[in-house]
């Protein structure tokens, strides 16, 4: 008896802790800016995985990389690179990131995809 | 030119809405002006120096720390906001009576010139750090003259200071006795969206839950970086995607700082000195 509310108490747990049950490596996705452009611009992530952004600003001057939808704003000078950690995201949603200093041309978007192909 | 100034001008409108609804708030209280230059002064240096060290900065802090920091420098914003409504609203009786008997300066008002200098020198540290590093690299590019790039600045702090002005006098306009009351209605809800704007870099980085997010999506129908969209966020703290956790954040500030700027005084000590 004990033991099955044990066991009942940690499946529980379990579904209450979407984390505990989804792979919680991050999901690395890097990503250029050159020419005032991202490579790539659009990027397949999986869902219910944190993800490890890694943006490396390739041009001499600096900008600011920024997402409504991931809630991250950051200047990044130029030559440099910087990480973000990104709780897991929603599938079947487009998170949208751009350049602030030239959105004209630095537009890009993680595609969230129910089955992504993992690295 | 124009990305110059539309940068410069977007960045300033969030100090200015700042500084603004801080200055019509602390009316009355005496040197406040000074204090508020004193505020930009201190925040316009510590800006500098940060984007001077940019590169090294960026070395620093490449991880999350960055995060911390942001949101560390947007909470201090609410609490010195909060603090000053607070304080207005415990005083201000005083220093209305103060202000029409000019000849009488007392230190009863001198503790929220403190509040909203540190208020504005903050809140510029935040916004002119970024401006500053954009700045260095339009006149880096070499496409652009240091004559268009000043010119740009110029422009743009010039419409920024317009705003300013705008919003100040809008809000002294408004009946003398309700001025408070108004100004500390607005500076109850820009503190709510700094307060979730706050918890959205803490909970994407993964150091709070953030709950369902987004609990609604308006991104399409009005973006937030659209200026209109930027500045609803800057004054409203608009957020066109925001999660629960987000969302109980700004309705907890906007109920505290509510509370804060309108809640009962016991009744005056009978005409104290």
């Amino acid at each position: 008896m004990g033991l099955l509310a044990v066991a009942g108490c940690s499946t529980l747990l379990v579904d209450v802790i979407p984390t505990a049950r989804a792979d919680d490596t991050p999901f690395e996705v890097r990503i250029t800016i050159r020419d005032h452009r991202f490579e790539p611009a659009t990027i397949e992530v999986p869902p219910d995985r944190p993800l490890k952004l890694i943006v490396t600003n390739a041009d001499p001057t600096p900008e600011e990389f920024e997402s409504i939808g991931l809630k991250i704003e950051r200047v990044i000078p130029g030559g440099k690179t910087a990480e973000f950690t990104v709780k897991p995201l929603r599938p079947n949603r487009n998170y949208k990131f751009f350049g602030e200093f030239h959105p004209e041309t630095a537009q890009g978007q993680l595609v969230v995809k129910t089955e992504a192909a993992g690295k | 030119m124009s990305q110059v100034a539309i940068m410069v001008f977007r960045e300033a409108l969030e100090v200015v809405v700042v500084a603004a609804l801080l200055l019509a708030a602390t009316r009355g209280v005496p040197g406040r002006w000074l204090w508020a230059a004193l505020g930009a002064g201190a925040g316009i240096l510590g800006a500098s120096v940060i984007a001077f060290f940019a590169e090294q900065l960026a070395d620093a802090m490449a991880g999350s720390s960055q995060d911390v920091f942001q949101a560390v420098i947007l909470l201090a914003t609410v609490v010195l906001v909060a603090w000053t409504i607070a304080w207005m609203r415990g005083h201000g009786r005083e220093i209305a009576a103060q202000a029409r008997d000019t000849g009488r300066r007392i230190a009863a008002g001198t503790a929220p010139r403190y509040l909203m200098a540190t208020a504005i020198a903050v809140s510029i540290l935040r916004d002119g750090t970024e401006l500053a590093v954009f700045l260095v690299g339009a006149g880096m590019a070499n496409q652009q003259s240091l004559g268009s790039v000043l010119a740009g600045f110029a422009i743009g702090l010039a419409g920024g200071a317009v705003v300013g002005i705008l919003l100040y006098r809008g809000v002294m306009a408004a009946s003398l006795g309700r001025v408070f009351n108004a100004v500390a209605a607005l500076l109850a809800f820009l503190g709510a969206g700094l307060a979730a704007q706050a918890i959205g870099i803490l909970c994407t980085a993964g150091w709070l839950p953030s709950g369902l997010d987004p609990v609604w999506d308006t991104e399409d129908v009005l973006s937030q970086a659209s200026d209109l969209g930027r500045f609803l966020h800057t004054l409203l703290g608009y957020i066109s995607q925001p999660s629960a956790a987000q969302l109980l954040t700004y309705g907890v500030t906007l109920a505290f700082v509510l509370w804060l700027g309108f809640r009962r005084l016991p009744p005056p000590a009978a005409a104290s000195r």
